[in-house]
């Protein structure tokens, strides 16, 4: 897909905007994804966001900036989350299109698809209270020198939905070491206060983790559904922060 | 053709919140003094072609790849020819009860393989009920299903040495498969 150019006709007039660049969100639905269309609604209400759908079984990104791996139930959640979904076609592209660099942002089954295909560190384990959880949640915002965060700042508290039954990020004793060596956590659960403390973990994950980063910083997965909270008369705006601070990776790049 | 079982556990260190919440309800029934409850996945399957070390390998590389994940869980891999069957070669002397009727039987006098059974899903509680069973072989099967596995006896898995039984290890969630998790994210970088 090439990007949105505004009409001719517009641009003739004298004073006119240049073309903006447009920045392209390409959104992979795999079979049992639900939360590609709240991505897309969301990401439309960014005047430079050009989102579109990626087919699973399609073997190029159609020029996508961005790639976004929605929240859902690919392949209905069987043997383990995501464990199906990481071996579709189109992984192979996301995977090479991470590795060069390009950013991957993983909500919720997404980030599950990641931590099955080794993309970020760690799995997703039940939550601690076997029980689905589908709730406002304080996250506290660790780095904003990632792609996904440089509108946020370091230390602030803000509001996503958490929305899962396997949230519980757990990983080795080694890679342990390396996430806390190399600050791979990019958001914990918190109160409102920010204060990051087991009564605010919502599903047991180890050290909070709520979305985590890889060794590059180019691929994140977090739990919690930031495409929800992009418009005021949906309960909250804090979610623009990571679609926006992508935005302003790939224009400035 | 050979016949396969899957055992997947979770790892030594992994919480596994429905064998804690299993592990919680069973002193709520009067039974005291159990402890490391562990809920996995067992998984059958059939392979026609690969033998031997090219089927050993088959199977531990579609074990570590997508039957289980090695960051989280550990596998245990049986391979059986039509004449042996995985419950029978597992074998098993302990006494259980079975269903509301507080019968008690003999596992080891119902272990049978799921592979002999019409239909492998089928569920055991018309057999424990006093319900007919429908096709031939099914009872045993019905029965078999209530069976406890115990690993006295078991012999050692043709998989390698990776696949040590949950069941035979002194600690059956201590056995070193950090190395493991780690070669297969290593892999998985690539």
């Amino acid at each position: 897909m090439t990007a949105k150019t505004v009409s001719g006709a517009a641009s003739a007039e004298p004073g006119a905007e240049a073309p903006r660049r447009m920045v392209n969100f390409g959104i992979v639905v795999f079979p049992g994804s639900n939360c590609e269309y709240d991505a897309h609604h969301a990401l439309s209400t960014f005047p430079e966001a050009a989102p579109h759908y990626l087919w699973h079984k399609d073997h190029d990104l159609d020029g996508a900036d961005v790639v976004v791996l929605p929240g859902g139930f690919s392949y209905g959640d069987y043997l383990r989350t995501g464990a199906i979904a990481r071996f579709s076609p189109i992984m192979r592209e996301v995977a090479a299109f991470a590795r060069a660099g390009g950013p991957v942002l993983g909500i919720c089954n997404g980030f599950q698809i990641l931590a099955e295909a080794h993309l970020v560190h760690g799995a997703l384990l039940q939550n601690r209270g076997l029980k689905f959880i589908c709730h406002p949640q304080y996250l506290k915002v660790e780095r904003n020198d990632t792609p996904f965060t440089r509108r946020f700042e370091v230390g602030q508290v803000i509001q996503v939905p958490v929305n899962h039954n396997e949230g519980n990020w757990t990983a080795g004793s080694e890679s342990l070491r390396q996430i806390e060596e190399q600050g791979l956590v990019v958001f914990r659960y918190c109160d409102e206060q920010g204060n990051v403390t087991a009564e605010a973990n919502p599903n047991g994950a180890v050290d909070n983790v709520a979305g985590i980063v890889n060794e590059t910083g180019n691929v994140l997965g977090m739990m919690p559904h930031p495409e929800r909270v992009c418009e005021d008369q949906v309960g909250g705006t804090d979610g623009r922060g990571v679609f926006g601070s992508l935005i302003d990776h790939i224009l400035e790049r | 053709m050979a016949r396969v079982a899957v055992y997947v556990t979770p790892k030594a260190g992994i919480l596994d919140p429905q064998g804690v919440t299993i592990e919680r309800a069973l002193p709520a029934l009067g039974f005291e003094g159990v402890s490391q409850v562990r809920v996995g996945r067992y998984i059958t399957l059939e392979v026609e072609g690969a033998e031997g070390e090219e089927l050993n390998a088959q199977i531990e590389s579609m074990s570590r790849r997508l039957l289980a994940n090695p960051i989280i869980e550990d596998f245990f891999v049986e391979i059986v020819d039509d004449r042996e069957y995985p419950h029978e070669s597992c074998g098993g002397s302990e006494e259980v009860i079975v269903g509301e009727e507080n019968t008690p039987r003999k596992a080891g006098e119902h272990a049978a393989s799921p592979w002999t059974a019409a239909d492998p899903y089928a569920s055991g509680e018309e057999a424990a009920e006093g319900g007919e069973p429908e096709a031939e072989g099914d009872e045993d099967f019905e029965k078999g299903k209530e069976g406890v596995i115990t690993s006295e006896d078991k012999p050692p898995s043709k998989a390698g040495e990776h696949a040590a039984s949950p069941w035979t290890a002194a600690d059956p969630f201590a056995s070193g498969k950090e190395e493991v998790a780690k070669e297969d994210r290593e892999a998985g970088k690539e």
